[in-house]
């Protein structure tokens, strides 16, 4: 019992599960109470895929990217083209067109920036980001500008949701990213557990060592771009189709500033820590933004979690499980 | 004054029509093409005075305290909001409409204000100093948010001005141009500020300690010196700089949200072309970044971040140490 609660709170892929199928099932219920809370609940598992390519990027490979919302724009505006210039509503052909255009995006970027660690590559990120941004609002006669692009409902498999209502609507939405997130979380855990997460690992701890027992760390780094901006496309794709609407917004500064501050609530270097932090901070979020200051609130939370609890509420969970267990321990 | 870049609410429109008006002399383009250089150089110098006084605080503080304080831009654009949202309106009502109060007085009460603001951070960037990377990295990044809605919750999210000093100091009209008054006036303020803190840094007994700790801030301490002391002064001196950038830049621009990112990115590209925590290195990249940005505002306006990035990168990758010679101070 002990060891089977201490595992379901620490790295196993069965909890991830087990987490997504408990929301998956408690969706309806929480829908039928209150439709805004489903959609918040549509937001959260919408986002776990940007979240996960985040952690592999700063939590298994301790790169700190500042300009994630690069790749969420690269996912979103491949959707805004692709409808606007192609008439193309299908989902999964604006899936393959994210993954497609982001590896080609962090093809060109990454082999320059990897090269830097730190705070050049903290850095580097958040100004490219800024500059793809402001190419999205200036060139307003290809993207629309601020206005952005409408795109209509998706289609899956061919299968036009036009007709249906709102509601039914948003319950194929949710559970088909859901579905997909299943099948994301599963390949992130993969390429984690495998020999090469462990390199990843080895270079995020003392880079110094890897490269004397020969790891290829160049390379080991660029890998990792290309897989944290995949993944943070596909989080592009689907929040756009969310929406309907591509603005630049999700290619700004603040958007960035959402995902590290995610990850981090949820517990970076953990794995569950992201998919927790997606429905965590959702959930803050759709409290605090009616409070508008809600990047001053998120301000502050990151320091707080820098400071007070860096392991995000995932540690949290696992330190309150260890400290219960020992208690009842003492107490029989 | 073509600093303000990317506005989020027309501004950016706003500065192109001016500079279409201050640079297109209609038909006499072959006529005034040593005017039109001059012009250009001037305005590369004003552009240059800004990003000085921001990235030598942004080195300063890496220089001594070994933190990349990404939330120092948000003390330059805490700088314009002061005046631009409180001060300037305090001050016309004292002195009036005569120009010289109101050229010197609010640099130097922004400066104040944030110098005075910096205070109540200071033990954070005690406590930072010393983690790791990512450590200092988050909190400062955690400090840039809180600050744009620090700004947004006390001057609300309309961009505003300041431009009386601008306006009163009017403008040299040479040939078909304009060029106003107040910016040689930043210029020539910007000249005699790192005039003076090249004699603090280097003439004086603190300046000697603010670099020794710098190089070795262990050894200092060992030596005697009072470290917390120094770098106390080390923060206030740099968000000083900041402050008086804010306070000579607002009047020729305008306050907004979002401004602090877009500085960011700017000394950022500052600091690496002229090498993280030298201050020679902040003169050299400040110059060469404004004259980067005057030629790319002039023939591409939409890829300026761009191709400043691009020459960054190019340097980064030829120089890792910067223009600035690679030495400290």
């Amino acid at each position: 019992m002990v060891e089977r609660l201490k595992r379901f709170f620490g790295d196993d892929i069965k909890t991830n599960f087990i987490f997504l199928t408990i929301i998956a099932i408690l969706y309806p219920i929480i829908y039928v109470f209150s439709p805004g809370w489903g959609v918040v609940l549509g937001h959260g598992v919408t986002w776990i895929s940007a979240l996960l390519g985040f952690n592999l990027l700063f939590g298994y490979t301790g790169l700190l990217s500042f300009g994630h919302a690069l790749f969420l724009g690269v996912g979103a505006y491949t959707v805004g083209f692709m409808y606007k210039y192609l008439g193309i509503n299908n989902i999964e052909l604006h899936l393959l067109g994210g993954i497609l255009s982001s590896t080609v995006v962090a093809l060109i970027i990454g082999p320059i920036v990897v090269r830097y660690t730190r705070i050049f590559f903290a850095i580097f990120m958040l100004a490219i980001a800024q500059i793809l941004w402001s190419l999205y609002y200036k060139f307003y006669w290809v993207t629309g500008g601020t206005d952005g692009i409408k795109i209509p409902r998706f289609s899956i498999l061919g299968i036009s949701l036009e007709k249906l209502d709102f509601a039914t609507y948003h319950h194929v939405y949710f559970y088909f990213v859901t579905g997909l997130t299943f099948i994301l979380v599963y390949i992130m855990w993969r390429i984690i557990n495998s020999p090469f997460g462990l390199t990843l690992k080895s270079i995020r701890d003392n880079e110094t060592r890897a490269r004397f027992i020969g790891v290829d760390i160049y390379r080991a780094r660029l890998y990792a771009f290309i897989i944290s901006a995949i993944y943070a496309s596909i989080t592009g794709v689907l929040a756009v189709n969310h929406h309907r609407l591509v603005t630049p917004d999700i290619a700004y500064w603040t958007t960035s500033g959402k995902v590290v501050f995610a990850t981090l609530l949820g517990g970076a270097r953990i794995f569950i820590g992201p998919i927790v932090g997606s429905f965590v901070f959702h959930i803050i979020e759709s409290f605090a933004m009616k409070f508008i200051y809600w990047q001053m609130v998120m301000g502050i939370l990151i320091i707080a979690i820098v400071i007070l609890m860096p392991g995000g509420i995932a540690h949290l969970a696992r330190t309150l499980v260890d400290v219960v267990v020992s208690h009842r321990r003492r107490g029989g | 004054m073509h600093i303000a870049g990317l506005g989020k609410h027309g501004e950016k429109a706003w500065y192109q029509y001016k500079l279409i008006r201050v640079y297109n002399p209609r038909e006499t383009i072959d006529m005034l093409e040593i005017m039109d250089l001059l012009v250009r150089i001037y305005n590369i110098f004003f552009g240059a005075s800004v990003l000085f006084l921001i990235a030598v605080g942004l080195n300063i503080i890496y220089g001594v305290m070994k933190i990349v304080n990404l939330a120092h831009p948000a003390f330059f654009v805490l700088g314009c909001y002061t005046i631009a949202g409180t001060g300037m309106g305090v001050m016309i009502n004292i002195f009036g409409s005569s120009i010289i109060p109101l050229l010197i007085t609010p640099p130097l009460l922004a400066a104040f204000v944030v110098a005075v603001s910096s205070l109540l951070i200071f033990p954070l960037f005690l406590f930072i100093s010393g983690k790791g990377d990512e450590v200092q990295l988050l909190i400062t990044y955690g400090l840039l948010l809180i600050f744009e809605d620090i700004f947004r919750l006390i001057w609300g999210s309309e961009p505003l001005r300041a431009s009386q000093p601008f306006e009163l100091a009017g403008s040299l009209s040479i040939g078909e141009y304009l060029i106003p008054v107040y910016n040689i006036y930043v210029i020539i303020s910007a000249l005699v500020i790192a005039l003076i803190l090249w004699i603090f840094l280097f003439k004086s007994k603190s300046g000697l300690l603010l670099r020794a700790s710098s190089m070795d801030i262990e050894m200092a301490a060992a030596l005697g010196a009072n470290v917390k002391k120094v770098l106390l002064l080390t923060v206030l001196i740099a968000s000083f700089l900041a402050g008086l950038g804010g306070g000579l830049f607002i009047p020729s621009a305008s306050a907004m949200l979002g401004m602090s990112v877009e500085f960011l990115v700017l000394a950022f590209v500052v600091v690496v072309i002229g090498g993280l925590g030298s201050f020679l290195g902040s003169l050299v990249g400040a110059f060469i970044v404004s004259v980067l940005r005057t030629i790319t505002l002039i023939l591409f306006p939409e890829l300026e971040l761009a191709l400043i990035y691009i020459v960054a990168i190019i340097i980064l990758t030829l120089k890792p140490e910067g223009l600035g010679g690679g030495k400290k101070w």
